[in-house]
């Protein structure tokens, strides 16, 4: 076998040489030639970027192709296969020399570049292609020989390769890209790897066929060759039905559409429905509990050819809010849309209000009545959003008056006199307070309290419905901490917690009404220490205070007992329910745990469907009174207060 | 113990719907040469083709030396074959070619190929590109004997040759029967020019060996008669007729009892008998 791919190394020595020859002199024409704006290093690593990307392939197509069909040709046929040698290994003996010729000039410019590919100077197509060149030139090479081979002709089996790696690359690449980019959802190592070996069998088995159909001539050498190019075909096969699964799995991806919280005066008062979306469907939909769903964009996944080898997610941002009558609105803009404003529900499905064709962002505003604030390409715009069918009125900010409004437009811009307008609106509004100047005087609905050194935050303070109705919580300054003050109906205020606390920076409301709040971290951070050779898992988690909606305080309280427990446990933990002195926390989008008052005793945990990874996007769940609503890469779910789960 | 080097049986092969051997059969005992006569086309490289496992049957056996052609190519160490248009690369010269070839046959002799080169007035620095038709068929002759097989293919081995030439592969093959008793299956349009070392001639027609003769048979036993005939008649079984216009004819006879049968016939009385050439004997057989 050596002798033999000596031999045929030895027949196309001349284009080789000239190849090689011409990589090797590109070294000085490049540091030649170089502009000045070029280091030497520099132009020298352009030039083989040329060999690699246009030069390479070329030479690679021209030595395959005229190695595989010389193979068949009838000189050699002629000259070699009266050798003892049987016809597969003498042709794979012109394979193996092409191949080792290619990785000759591969390594030829991988030595003049350092033995060193830059990377991390290339764009993240370039770095994963140059990352998979290898594969590339083997592909090319193979199948360059091989179609030669059969089709007995150096040019039409260049092509043929070239046409047949774009086949397979071009989706192989797409669902690596989308791997790298977007979402594990193909298990890329086992389809690269299968991809590999059915390049290397089909090719040897497709050679290993045509040689007994053309050269040995055996019996059914149609059947031979139709097997041949099944095998040479088969490399494309996990590509595309990786891309199929891809697409269909993509398809079912669902993410919230954020913020991640249906406004309304009181938790308990809130629907239990998600407004969620299908990034790669660009579908958008408000859910329930029961799975009833009602559109609000249509799947529109048809997006044409780049689309297909390349799902990309139509984003889209929008709100949701709990009407007074019990119906929900919500506003939804798809990049690609207009901006839509749809009042109803789930189960009855959602009318459109009002197209928003120039919506820059919007945002509710709860009040007496509840309002949407709409900014546009030349300012802000606010409506009232009223029960029916009928027409919304809309109503230029800048025409709003009031004292509160002076205040703040004085040199403060655009983005003041919003703040300024949605303070007068809500001055009066149901569980939403304002500070007064002095930065001690709570206002609320006709309530007003006094705390003690208020912050004076910009920001309306939410509302929490608690147990004796709509209160308030304001952080304050106490010597040099803070202390957290409560604002209950008809009552003074009292000091709560000796921290800082403020509502929808670290206070929230359970959707039963149960407040809490962390004092130190949201998230669990997690650090592995090496003892005496064996590792010890230390946890730094959040520390809860909780206020129950009988007014039971509970404080410091912390999950470490139950995280040491929980492999992969990671990100935001939220208090979503406390019954009975029972607590359920969410953990990241991984767990939801039911534990007693004692952190330290019995804790029940349930596994929550796989969502999309916490680093895109923090929170993929939605609490409800009755259970949790998940948007999962599989689809919405929804798990009840024991762990019972259901796609919907 | 089975002395044939070489056994075929049932050997069939088609390419498409035509058919070139249908159910062949033939073998070759240790030390016999054969001479394969058929016309263009009639199967004989194909025949040979198989032997050489380069083609396969589609059905049938063959046996060389014990080894059966099944694709692994090792039967070609077996046999020396002389193809009827040699091929080599054509960068090689003559003694690259030789040592390139020593590397794949574990018994070749070097020595033996450069005395070759000597004898048949071969240049071993000579370029193949620059090689005339009869030094490439030198040249396949060295490679064919040059492992000392037991078996030699030869297809057309004198073909398009000049005499010089062709007296060298004769006198080459001579020395091979006499030196190491090889077993020599030829094909050869001018049979005739082998026929002193013939052992037997089988004739390869319609896809199978159609008839078979000693050598020595048709050396002695063929004989041309040329009689008058007034009327046609029946020829016997082994009477050829020849050529010939109106009443005089001539006819081929073989087999020395046949003849005299033919004597006794009135017709053939008077005939005038003579000895068949062995060339002549090859064109009544080729024409049967």
């Amino acid at each position: 076998m050596k002798n033999l791919i000596i031999l045929q190394f030895r027949k196309s020595l001349l284009p080789f040489s000239v190849l090689a020859g011409a990589v090797l002199l590109s070294v000085p024409a490049a540091l030649l030639f170089r502009p000045d704006s070029l280091t030497g290093p520099e132009a020298v690593n352009i030039a083989m970027l040329f060999w690699a990307l246009a030069g390479l392939p070329l030479a690679i197509m021209a030595l395959a192709g005229a190695a595989g069909s010389d193979a068949s040709s009838d000189a050699a046929r002629a000259s070699e296969q009266p050798l003892p040698e049987s016809q597969y290994r003498q042709v794979l003996a012109g394979l193996a020399a092409a191949a080792a010729q290619t990785a000759l000039l591969i390594l030829a410019i991988y030595a003049i570049m350092g033995f060193s590919v830059p990377l991390d100077k290339l764009n993240f197509v370039n770095a994963h292609v140059a990352s998979h060149y290898f594969f590339y030139a083997a592909f090319l090479a193979l199948y360059a020989f091989t179609l030669s081979y059969a089709l007995r002709n150096a040019v039409a089996g260049g092509i043929a390769a070239a046409a047949l790696l774009a086949v397979t690359a071009v989706p192989l690449l797409s669902a690596s890209l989308f791997s790298g980019l977007m979402l594990d959802l193909v298990p890329m190592a086992f389809l690269n790897s299968l991809t590999g070996i059915l390049v290397l069998a089909g090719t040897l088995g497709a050679l290993s066929l045509l040689c007994r159909a053309y050269a040995r001539k055996e019996a059914g050498r149609a059947v031979k060759a139709l097997f041949a190019a099944l095998l040479l075909a088969a490399p494309a096969l996990p590509p595309f039905i990786g891309l199929a699964i891809l697409r269909g799995k993509s398809a079912e991806v669902t993410w919230p559409v954020f913020p991640l919280t249906i406004q309304a005066d009181a938790p308990q008062d809130a629907p239990g429905v998600m407004l969620v979306q299908k990034p790669f469907t660009g579908e958008v939909f408000l859910i329930d509990e029961e799975g009833r769903r009602a559109a609000v964009f249509p799947d529109d996944s048809a997006r044409g050819l780049p689309n297909y080898f390349f799902p990309v997610p139509a984003f889209v941002r929008g709100q949701t809010m709990a009407g007074p009558d019990g119906s929900v609105w919500v506003y939804a803009d798809r990049y690609d849309k207009p901006g839509v404003l749809m009042n109803g529900s789930a189960a009855g499905g959602l009318k459109l209000r009002a197209a928003m064709p120039d919506s820059w962002r919007a945002n509710f505003v709860r009040g007496k009545v509840p309002g949407i604030v709409e900014r546009r390409k030349d300012g802000y715009y606010y409506a009232q959003l009223t029960p029916g069918d009928g027409p919304l009125k809309w109503e230029n900010v800048k025409n709003i008056t009031g004292e509160a409004a002076k205040r703040w437009i004085t040199g403060t811009g655009a983005e003041a006199l919003l703040d300024a307008f949605l303070r007068s609106r809500l001055a009066e509004a149901p569980g939403v307070a304002v500070l007064a100047a002095d930065g001690r005087t709570v206002t609320a609905g006709g309530g007003k309290w006094t705390v003690p050194g208020a912050l004076g935050p910009k920001a309306p303070l939410i509302g929490l419905r608690l147990g004796d109705g709509m209160s308030y919580v304001v952080p304050a300054r106490e010597g040099k901490g803070y202390a957290a003050y409560l604002c209950p109906p008809g009552k003074a205020a009292r000091r709560l917690w000796g921290d800082y606390f403020r509502p929808g920076a670290n206070l929230w409301a359970a959707p039963d009404g149960t407040l809490w709040g962390y004092s130190r971290k949201s998230s669990i951070v997690l650090t592995v220490r090496k003892l005496s050779g064996a590792s010890k898992k230390e946890f730094d988690s959040p520390q809860f205070n909780i206020l129950t909606r009988e007014g039971k305080s509970i404080e410091s309280f912390r999950l470490d007992n139950v995280l040491r427990d929980l492999p992969e446990a990671e990100g935001d933990i939220a208090l979503v329910r406390e019954e009975k002195g029972e607590l359920w926390f969410t953990i990241g989008n991984g767990y939801l745990v039911k534990t007693g008052a004692n952190p330290n005793g019995p804790y029940s945990a349930w596994r929550f469907p796989e969502s999309v990874r916490e680093k895109y996007w923090r929170s993929t769940l939605l609490p409800t009174r009755n259970g949790i609503l998940i948007a999962a890469m599989d689809g919405v779910h929804f798990m009840d207060w024991e762990g019972k789960a259901k796609r919907l | 113990m089975n002395d044939h080097i070489l056994e075929a049986r049932g050997l069939k092969k088609a390419f498409g719907p035509k058919e070139v051997l249908k159910g062949l059969d033939l073998s070759a005992a240790r030390g016999e040469v054969v001479g394969i006569l058929g016309r263009n086309g009639s199967g004989k490289t194909t025949l040979f083709s198989i032997l050489l496992d380069l083609t396969a049957a589609d059905a049938g056996t063959a046996k060389i030396l014990g080894a059966r052609p099944d694709g692994s190519g090792r039967v070609r160490s077996l046999i020396g074959y002389v193809p009827e248009k040699p091929a080599f690369h054509g960068f090689m010269t003559a003694k690259q070619v030789l040592e390139f070839r020593a590397g794949f046959f574990p018994s070749w002799d070097m020595a033996k190929a450069l005395g070759l080169c000597r004898k048949l007035e071969l240049d071993p620095a000579s370029r193949v590109s620059a090689m005339s038709k009869g030094n490439l068929a030198k040249l396949a002759w060295i490679t064919a004997t040059a492992h000392n097989p037991e078996l030699l293919l030869l297809d057309e081995p004198t073909s398009g040759l000049d005499y010089l030439v062709r007296d060298h592969i004769l006198n080459g093959l001579i020395h091979e029967l006499t030196e190491g008793g090889k077993t020599i299956l030829v094909s050869n349009h001018r049979m005739g020019e082998m026929g002193g070392i013939l052992d037997r001639v089988c004739v390869l027609k319609d896809g199978v060996i159609a008839a078979s003769h000693a050598a020595a048979f048709l050396a002695e036993e063929a004989f041309r008669a040329a009689a008058r005939l007034e009327s046609p008649v029946a020829l016997p079984d082994g009477v050829v007729a020849l050529n010939g216009s109106g009443a005089l004819r001539e006819f081929a006879v073989f087999g020395r009892e046949r003849l005299e049968k033919l004597k006794l016939d009135p017709a053939f009385a008077g005939a005038e008998i003579s000895p068949l050439s062995l060339e002549d004997s090859f064109k009544v057989l080729l024409g049967e």
